[in-house]
């Protein structure tokens, strides 16, 4: 029985994700000017990879269904970590977004999505999950720690958060009408809720003139350093634009430019087609989950992983706005590898389970 | 169990169809970025990826004839390596991380990064780059930037002469200016990688012949390749006609739509490259239409060889064609540091005329002075002051009319200082004989003019007066009498020769050339005044040369104030050997005019100019300022001009008083300063008194350095 399931493992999304963070640790090396020093983020990258192989196997080995009766303590581990952030967290780049336990530092609204998704899941996979005061209890459920990620503030996380509930209500049979409109109605209240910062951010990628020295000179590096990567880029260690520190935060939330710069169109392009394959077969995950539970679940990580890839690289092409969210599995960042890495553990779960193989 | 699998059949669907959209908005734009508007990011990548530095030479100091420094400027030594001869990075990493205080890791990077030039530090403290400089290490090299200031130690001394550099480190006055291309050196450039704080940065590709363009160079091949084609612009013609027949006929068969073929392209490469190589591509007339930079106009006028040249070809190249071809990114010519120059002055000297001109303008409330001492063996200046001066360092606040170097700027009416180039003239044409005496009445008729003596020569007692005697009273009835008598073509003729109306060729800016008419406009009354030093400008410059002449056998040797140059380092000396402007007079009429001389100072108007325990000579001059070409009535000009010792002149003087008040007279106001400065300078000079008996009271004054300006 062990023997089988590890042979039922499904391979195909494991090696997708390998790919990609191999693909990432090349670009990490090349964007530090080959820095493989012990403290390099080369080096701490693969140590976090490492980490997130042991929850990977840990989340994969676990049936899923487990996490149902841990819901309380799910969503009250989520708060307690949002809340130390606000009271304990180590503010950098103007945001509170860190907190130290134990010699650990990391990134509690990174795992709060896998965290969300978990109890989201949960709550909507009941059977009366879409009565309207069922409903109107699960986004007081989710505006809590929401709440509490805008106070750090974090609006890529928020949104990230929104996203998956949708895709997952969209999922779990709601009215696309209700999701439309609340989109709607969300872009109609955001001036009044927003910080001025935020809005300039979101207003930057609509006119990269709106702020030509902060972050629509972010946005203009970034395209710069993509269009002169021409078909095949430039050369690994060789993007000028970003050797000469033109590109801002190249190994982390601008690492798709190194990427187009250096590696080109072909390099890009078949980035973007990994994500395509491993976002399709996370909806094959989804659709063939053995409950509502489970496809909730991969619906989940799957709109997370598709809001992370799509507003990144349309933010370093100038067609996104600048919400400062990481490329998974790419940009350096031990909290969102291990999250995501979780999620993979997740889905693997899923896969495993489709067929009630362990009842 | 599976019921809602079919329920949530179609929704899954339209989530693939959403991803698959949204992705394919990812992959088409980033087709559109890097595809279709590749060129304009290219572009943009580079201008901003691109620094560009000129790096100023250092400026040649200045000295005076035995090696006083008068002027200099300050390097700014700055450490670049070439990493292809960087033997040991490891070990020079550790050596200059040590010596600069900078982090190992730093250095190394660049070591490391195979660049053929990258800077290490700039502009860096002077003992700092003297210890790495020790350290011998090898592909470290120390660049000596100029500072761009320049610092004038002896503060005004010799201003004049030395002139100033304005804001841009240019010479703008005075030796500086005339001796600014060998001055200034020649300009370098660097161009590299640039980071986004301005850094330069070595990326470490393209190093090696980066002068050179490959393939990867064309921004606009089509373009390029049609501007080749039709040929319309000279520079574009003169490439087309030197390239090999071949790629002509290729060009020739090239619709001019489309890309070029890439045959074609590599053709024009090679031959483009050849072009390169070779001489200098530069020429006004090709270059006419086409806009050149700055620096690139700075580097054509180079004389550069090798590397340098290619380098500066390539840049021509691409300033011809800045849309189609791409800038090099690392081209570094480095700049050629500019030579010392000694002058002629001798700073102590230079430092006793300034103090005793100006006590001399001071003391008869003149508006300003003129001194020159010339050595007439060789035309060295030995110095040469105005008054008022003022200090270079602050040369471009100083007014306009203080900077002009009136020694040779300025015309003047020379008045009796000229009977002596009168007497010599009349001595060498052989038409008069010292014996020979003239009228030196009071007053001579003349074409309807009376002339008559100045009120500082006298009546003549006996009525004649040979040569000798005219000068030496000053008569200037008796000089319209010599000058009458050897007429306006000989005159006019040892006028030329001896240097007037012609600049002296003086190596200063700005010279005049005095006023002197053709022989064949002067009229009798032309012929009397000249003759007497009237009606005719000169330069005080003019005056030393002629006296020059005068007092070097009857050889005229062109005044000059610069002596030696070398390198910074003291190696390859070049010492300039004296120029002669002519030979005018004979030595014989030399002999008999410098007898006239010592008589004047020993029994007439210039007894006052007489140095004690030596034989001096000279004449006394007095005349209108000429304002506006009309005399000023209550306008003089006090001169004198002077040699000594007069049996073996070491030096010719001229002094020249503008303007005193009270009195006005060249004996009275000029001769004495002849006196003050010579008593100084001939012991300086090393010339022993003649006079043995009275040698023991002739005390050498010091110079009084104490009273020196400290800047």
């Amino acid at each position: 029985m062990y023997k089988s399931w590890i042979l039922k493992l499904d391979y195909v999304l494991i090696l997708l994700m390998v790919v990609l963070v191999v693909y990432g640790l090349i670009i990490i090396y090349s964007a530090n000017n080959k820095d493989m020093g012990a403290g390099s983020e080369f080096i701490r990258q693969i140590r976090y990879f490492v980490i997130g192989l042991v929850f990977l196997i840990l989340f994969a080995s676990i049936d899923y269904q487990f996490w149902v009766r841990m819901e309380p303590y799910l969503y009250l581990l989520n708060l307690l970590i949002l809340g130390a952030v606000l009271v304990a967290g180590k503010e950098a780049l103007g945001a509170q977004r860190w907190i130290s336990i134990g010699g650990f530092t990391f990134q509690p609204s990174e795992f709060a999505k896998i965290l969300m998704i978990l109890c989201l899941a949960i709550r909507l996979s009941d059977e009366d999950a879409l009565q309207t005061e069922k409903l109107v209890g699960t986004l007081i459920y989710l505006g809590i720690p929401m709440a509490l990620i805008m106070k750090q503030p974090d609006l890529g996380t928020a949104l990230v958060l929104i996203a998956i509930l949708f895709a997952m209500l969209f999922v779990r049979g709601l009215n696309p009408a209700w999701i439309l409109a609340s989109v709607a109605a969300g872009m109609g209240i955001s001036p009044f809720v927003l910080k001025e910062y935020q809005k300039t951010r979101l207003l930057v990628f609509l006119n990269p003139d709106v702020d030509p020295t902060g972050s629509g000179w972010n946005i203009r590096q970034s395209m710069i350093g993509i269009g002169s990567g021409k078909l095949w880029g430039k050369g690994l260690l060789f993007g000028t634009q970003t050797q000469l520190q033109f590109v801002p935060e190249h190994s982390r939330d601008f690492i798709f430019t190194v990427l187009g710069e250096e590696l080109g169109f072909m390099g890009g392009a078949s980035l973007i087609a990994l994500y395509f394959f491993l976002l399709l077969k996370i909806l094959k995950i989804a659709q063939e989950a053995r409950d509502f539970f489970g496809t909730l679940i991969a619906t989940g990580v799957g709109a997370m992983l598709f809001f992370h890839v799509f507003i990144n690289i349309g933010m370093t092409m100038g067609i996104m706005p600048v919400t400062g969210i990481p490329l998974p599995f790419l940009s350096y960042g031990g909290s969102a590898i291990i999250t995501n890495m979780m999620a993979i553990g997740l889905l693997l779960s899923i896969s495993l389970r489709k067929e009630q193989f362990f009842k | 169990m599976k019921s809602h699998q079919k329920v949530m059949k179609v929704r899954f669907f339209l989530l693939f169809i959403v991803l698959a959209l949204c992705f394919f908005l990812l992959i088409g734009n980033l087709l559109r970025i890097q595809a279709f508007e590749y060129n304009r990011y290219r572009k943009l990548a580079i201008n901003q990826q691109v620094g560009q530095i000129e790096i100023n030479a250092l400026r040649g100091a200045i000295y005076d004839r035995n090696g006083s420094c008068l002027a200099f400027s300050v390097a700014r030594p700055s450490i670049a390596v070439n990493a292809k001869m960087v033997t040991n990075p490891e070990r020079t990493a550790t050596y200059l991380a040590l010596a600069l205080g900078w982090k190992k890791k730093d250095i190394l990077a660049t070591l490391e990064s195979g660049a053929g030039f990258a800077w290490i530090a700039r502009k860096i403290d002077e003992r700092v780059a003297n210890q790495i400089e020790r350290l011998q290490l090898p592909g470290v090299y120390l660049i000596n930037e100029s500072s761009g200031k320049r610092f004038y130690p002896k503060a005004r001394i010799a201003c004049h002469i030395l002139g100033y550099t304005g804001v841009d480190d240019q010479g703008l006055e005075g030796a500086e200016a005339n001796y600014e291309e060998i001055l200034a050196g020649k300009v370098g450039l660097m161009r590299s990688a640039m980071d986004q704080r301005g850094r330069i940065i070595p990326i470490g590709r393209q190093s090696e012949g980066a002068a050179l363009l490959n393939m990867a160079d064309y921004k606009e091949p089509v373009k390029f390749a049609v501007k080749l084609k039709f040929a319309k612009d000279p520079v574009s013609r003169y490439i087309k006609e030197h390239c090999s027949p071949e790629t002509r006929q290729q060009l020739n068969e090239y619709s001019g739509y489309g890309m070029p073929p890439v045959e074609l392209m590599q053709a024009v490469t090679d031959d483009l490259n050849k072009l390169i190589k070779g001489p200098c591509f530069f020429e006004e007339k090709r270059f006419a239409d086409v806009w050149l930079s700055e620096i690139v106009r700075k580097l054509v006028i180079q004389d550069r060889k090798g590397e340098e040249l290619q380098a500066i070809n390539r840049l021509l190249i691409e300033e011809t064609y800045p849309d189609e071809i791409v800038q090099a990114h690392d081209l570094y010519i480095p700049p050629v540091p500019g030579k010392n120059i000694y002058l002629t002055i001798d700073e102590t000297v230079q430092y006793i005329v300034e103090k005793e001109l100006d006590k001399q303008v001071k003391k008869f409330h003149a508006a300003g002075g003129t001194v020159i001492v010339m050595d007439p063996s060789n035309g060295d200046i030995l110095a040469l002051a105005n008054s008022p001066s003022y200090m270079p360092t602050h040369g471009i606040d100083a007014s306009r009319a203080v900077v002009r170097n009136k020694a040779v700027c300025d015309n003047y009416e020379p008045g009796s200082t000229f009977k002596i180039i009168l007497a010599a003239a009349a001595f060498d044409c052989g038409k008069v004989s010292t014996t020979d005496r003239f009228f030196s009445g009071h007053s001579l008729e003349i074409g309807g003019y009376s002339l008559r003596n100045a009120n500082d020569g006298l009546s003549s007692i006996n009525g004649t007066e040979t040569v000798e005697g005219v000068i030496t009273y000053s008569f200037n009835t008796g000089s319209a009498a010599i000058g009458l008598r050897i007429g306006t073509p000989v005159l006019s003729s040892y006028c030329e020769s001896l240097g007037f109306g012609k600049a002296t060729g003086v190596d200063m800016p700005g010279e005049a050339e005095g006023i002197l008419a053709p022989g064949k406009f002067w009229k009798p009354i032309n012929l009397a005044t000249i003759s007497y030093g009237h009606g005719i400008s000169v330069t005080p410059m003019q005056m030393v040369q002629a006296y020059g002449a005068i007092a070097n056998e009857g050889v005229m040797m062109r005044p000059r104030i610069v002596r030696k140059m070398s390198d910074q380092d003291g190696k390859n000396t070049n010492v300039l050997t004296p120029k002669m402007s002519g030979k005018p007079l004979k030595a014989k009429t030399s002999h008999e005019v410098l007898k006239i001389l010592k008589g004047v100072c020993e029994n007439g108007t210039g007894k006052a100019a007489l140095v004690k325990g030596y034989s001096v000579g000279g004449k006394t001059g007095t005349a209108n300022m000429v304002v506006n070409g009309m005399y000023a009535a209550d306008k003089y000009i006090a001169s004198f001009v002077g040699v000594a010792p007069i049996e073996d002149p070491r030096y010719v003087m001229l002094i020249k008083v503008d303007e005193p008040k009270g009195v006005i007279w060249g004996g009275s106001v000029a001769a004495p300063l002849f006196n003050k400065i010579g008593s100084q300078i001939l012991w300086r000079l090393g010339v022993q008194p003649k006079d043995d008996g009275k040698a023991a009271d002739l005390t050498p004054p010091a110079p009084e350095k104490e009273e020196k300006e400290a800047e």
